[in-house]
Formats: C-alpha cells, structure tokens, sequence
C-alpha cells in the first residue's frame, strides 16, 4: 500500500496540475490580500459569502480537489495502467485507500494554504475564523476528494462532469436555492465552520446546517463513495 | 488438426488444466466480440493465434479476470479468476498496451510490480528479472526514453518479478527488433522448460509456431480450431495460392499456364488480368518466366492475393 501510495504522489504531481493548482491557490490569497490593504473594505458578512463560502468554498477548493481526485485512479485508467495495480493479489480497498490518501495529501496543502492565509488577511489574523476554516475545510477535501475518486474511475469524462456539478449545483443552485443546501458538501462545510465559529455566516443562520449534522453527513459521504469506488474497481472491466 | 469442440489434448494423462474457459462469450451491445469459446490450457507454451480483431484481446482479458465474460465460465488453477485477487500470485499478465510509468526508472517499475505482488526480497527479485531480460545495463534509466521494444522487455520483467506459475502475454514480441524476439523466445522456452504454463497471443503465424507447441487458432471471435501448429503449417502448405498476373497477351497466356502441371484454374479477372491457382507456388514461380519468353508474352506485372493474414486464417477456417 506505500509503495503505491509513494507512485500515486509522484503520478499526481506533475507540472501542469501543480501549475493550475497554484493559480487557483493566489486567488483567494489576492482577494484577501486586497481586502486588507483597503480602508473601505467589505462587511464580515460579505467576506462570510464572498469569500469563504463562494470563492473558496465553491470555486477553489472543490476545483482544487477535482483535478487532483479524479485524476488519482482516472490517470491510471486513461493511461491503461490500471491493469498494473488489479492484476495484483491486493484487496480492492488495498488499492482504493493509497489512491485516496495521495489525492488528500496533494489537494489540501494548496487549499489550506489558500483559506488560511486569505482568511487570515482578510479577518485580520482572527484565530477563531482560521480554525472554523481549517476544520470546515478539512473536512469537505475529505468528502470532495471520495466523490471525484469515484467519479473518475466511474467515467472517462470525470473532469467535465465534475465542473458541471460544481459550477451548476454547488455554485450556482445552491446559492440560490436554499431548500437542495442538504444535497450540497459545500453547505456541510459551511455548517461545520458555523459550528466552530459562531460569528460566522450569523446572517445566514436559517440557510446553515448544524455542525452535528454536518460532520455526520461528511463522514457518510468520504464513507459511501469510497466504498462506491471500492464496489466499482471489483465489478468494472478494466481497460 | 483437431476442432474447436475439441479440447486440446493434455500433454499427459491426470494433468489438471492451468486453464479452463467453457463456453465464454462476450458481447458488447450487438457486437459479439467471443463467442461460445472452450478450451483448456496445459504446462507448456501454447499460442493464441488469430488476426487482427478477432478477439484474441477480449478472450484473454477475460482469461486474466480484466473483463468479466457475458456468458460462460473462466477458471485458472481450477478456480474463477474473476474477482480472486489471491490467484494474482500464481499469474503473471503482460497486457498488450505500453502501460507503463514513464517518470519511472525501470528498475523502479519492476521493484512496484514486485511490491505489489508481496514479493519477499524485492530487491533481489527485480535485479534477477531485469538480467533475465538483459536490460540491466538501462535499468536505472527513465523509461520515457526507452525504445517501444526496452519497453516491452521491461514489462516482461515486471511479469516475471514473482516467478509465476502462469504466464499471460498478449502480443509481446510487438515492437522488439528480430534480436530481441530471440531473447524473449529463449527466455520463454526456458521458463516452460521449469514447468511454467506461458499462454501467449499473436497474429503472426511465424511468431507462435516458433514458441509454442500447441495453438489455438481463434478467427472472428470462435474458436477455429486447436492442436499441434505442424498441423496448421502442413494445412498451410496444401492451400492453393492465387497468383494475379498482368501481361502482353492474357489469353495467350492463360491457354500456356492451363497446360502446366502446377496450375489448377486459371481465370481472367474483370481488369483483364489472369489469376492462376496453384498448390506449388515455388514451382509456378520458375514455370511462369520460362512460359513468358518461350511465348514472346511481355509480364509486367505478377503478384500474389493469398499473402494477408486473414486470407490465411479464411482457408484453415473453410477445412
């Protein structure tokens, strides 16, 4: 299981998705950085939606996430190396687990990066909304990375499925709709970073959903995709 | 040569077979790429033969547990390899597809492969593969920058890292220079020689008759037949060969090639050219020019039709 966990870290790490990944990181840390130098800056509940729920929430991170996750078993795929790991005596899950584990250390680094330093310029350094935001976030890498892990294995077009879930649903309806927010990992995050800080999203509290609930469900999720992408690696005909 | 109801004769009495497939097919929506396939695989090289799209690939990727068949049963060491991780152990699976880590250095590769197979001392293991392929002098090297047949050597060590009982190679001298198919012959024929079963696919006739004893000629998905390859290079031999000639004076021509012994039709095609049919080929070779100039018929065109794999496979399929 290291050994293929040590190949899935080097096949992850390529120049061009570390490049994406580095964009996608300054963005927020530029936002942040300009809400700090500006006198007239935005109100905490602007910087609640704007940037932590939107910007990072449902842009950065599971875009960080998606191109990392569903390339952890969907490179293997495309590239029909998948065979080199199934023809192996390895347990499914023995091969499942290395390839989530690698996806979550390659994915969070950059986005914790990204939330930790913008929250802290934008919330000037305010150590409650940092934590709220490492576990908020910690936890929703964890269920995005289990869902675009299967995903890739479960489509060739992983990567277009994925930016439509998440620019449509997660970005768009969503935000709008507040009645499909318990169909949304996003709005679990938020419900954990409202639980850990109470100031946070307090405008928003009818749209939150609470922090036991939240952790719960998360937990459930990173539980059934992985077991979804386990169930699929054992039925489906590998290329 | 025997049928493809008929099982290939086990090389001993009371041997189990390594492998059995009974009445596999498989399908993809309409496509019937297997169909109805049995037979049963003995210790020894035996050769998967059969054009391109045949099914070679589809029938050994079920043999391997890769796809699962539509219909029917596949077992290796007499149990469902499908889903049976543990039996991985025992086989070694060279797919047809460079799928290999090109960030990788070869030895790094097979060292993976042997890992992933719980190989004891992985390091010993993998430097004894890559001399048996004789790539040690490259083994620290990248292997985006090996040639397609170092490539396909390496694979092949990655195979054989754990010494297993079963081997299952699909097309592997593909890309190897006539240097290293001889390599990877002899290292094929030493390892049936330990007892090793090696079941191995191709479509070049040539290529299976000089490795294995026993062939399974496979043609449009089914079975064509199975046995000894001498019978199916001494059906080869007996074939007719069609031979298109273009000339000076084609009826001229044609009322001289009736007359040899060598010839057994002769007919004219819509484009005016004559097509001869003959069982000694290498006879009518030496026949024709010699019948040209006693005639003062100009050839300025001769050329075989029955070259092309396919047309092969078509005649041993029709006996």
């Amino acid at each position: 299981m290291n050994s293929l966990y040590v190949i899935s870290l080097r096949q992850l790490t390529g120049r061009p998705r570390l490049l994406i990944i580095a964009l996608l990181t300054a963005i927020p840390i530029l936002m942040g950085f300009i809400v700090s130098i500006t006198d007239d800056g935005p109100s905490l509940s602007d910087l609640d939606n704007d940037l932590i729920a939107l910007l990072i929430g449902a842009a950065v991170l599971p875009i960080i996430t998606l191109t990392v996750s569903t390339a952890a078993l969907g490179n293997d795929l495309e590239d029909r190396t998948l065979s080199n790991l199934t023809l192996t005596p390895a347990a499914r899950w023995e091969l499942i687990l290395p390839k989530l584990a690698a996806a979550i250390t390659v994915a969070t680094p950059p986005i914790m990066l990204s939330a930790i330093v913008s929250t802290a310029l934008a919330y000037e350094g305010d150590s409650q909304v940092i934590a709220s935001v490492i576990i908020g976030f910690g936890l929703a890498i964890l269920a995005y990375s289990a869902v675009f892990l299967w995903l890739g294995l479960a489509t060739g077009r992983a990567l277009g499925y994925g930016l439509m879930y998440i620019f449509l649903w997660e970005f768009l309806f969503t935000g709008f709709v507040s009645g499909v927010r318990f169909l949304s990992i996003r709005a679990y995050a938020i419900g954990v970073i409202r639980g850990v800080d109470d100031d946070r999203f307090a405008e928003d509290a009818n749209l939150v959903i609470s922090m036991p609930v939240s952790i719960v469900v998360l937990i459930a999720i990173i539980v059934v995709f992985t077991g979804l992408a386990i169930r699929r690696l054992r039925t489906m005909d590998v290329p | 040569m025997t049928t493809a109801e008929q099982p290939t004769t086990p090389p001993a009495a009371g041997r189990q077979p390594v492998i059995q497939v009974e009445g596999v097919s498989r399908w993809f929506g309409n496509v019937v790429s297997v169909s109805d396939v049995s037979f049963e695989v003995y210790p020894g090289i035996t050769g998967l033969l059969g054009p391109n799209g045949a099914g070679k690939t589809t029938l050994l990727r079920m043999i391997t547990g890769l796809a699962a068949p539509s219909e029917g049963v596949v077992k290796t060491f007499g149990e469902p390899v499908r889903n049976n991780p543990e039996l991985y152990r025992r086989i070694g699976v060279m797919s047809e597809h460079e799928a290999v880590y090109s960030f990788l250095t070869g030895r790094e590769f097979v060292e993976f492969a042997a890992k992933m197979r719980g190989v004891a001392d992985t390091r010993e293991a993998t430097a004894t593969a890559i001399e048996s392929v004789g790539l040690s002098f490259a083994a620290d090297r990248k292997m985006s920058g090996y040639s397609r047949g170092m490539k396909q050597r390496m694979r092949l060590a990655a195979t054989i890292v754990h010494d297993p009982e079963l081997l299952i190679l699909d097309e592997p001298l593909n890309g190897a220079d006539p240097r290293q198919r001889v390599h990877f012959q002899n290292l094929l024929r030493g390892l049936a020689a330990r007892g090793r079963t090696i079941f191995v696919s191709s479509h070049i006739l040539e290529e299976v008759e000089a490795l294995a004893e026993r062939v399974l000629l496979i043609v449009n998905g089914k079975l064509a037949a199975s046995g000894d390859y001498r019978a199916i290079r001494a059906a080869l031999n007996e074939r007719p060969y069609h031979v298109r000639i273009v000339c000076s004076d084609t009826r001229g021509l044609a009322s001289g090639l009736v007359k040899l012994d060598e010839v057994d039709a002769v007919n004219i095609d819509p484009d005016g050219a004559l097509i001869a049919q003959s069982r000694n080929v290498l006879s009518l070779q030496m026949a024709l020019p010699r019948l040209a100039l006693e005639s003062r018929i100009r050839l300025l065109r001769v050329e075989p039709l029955d070259d092309s794999l396919e047309s092969v496979f078509s005649y041993l399929v029709g006996q």
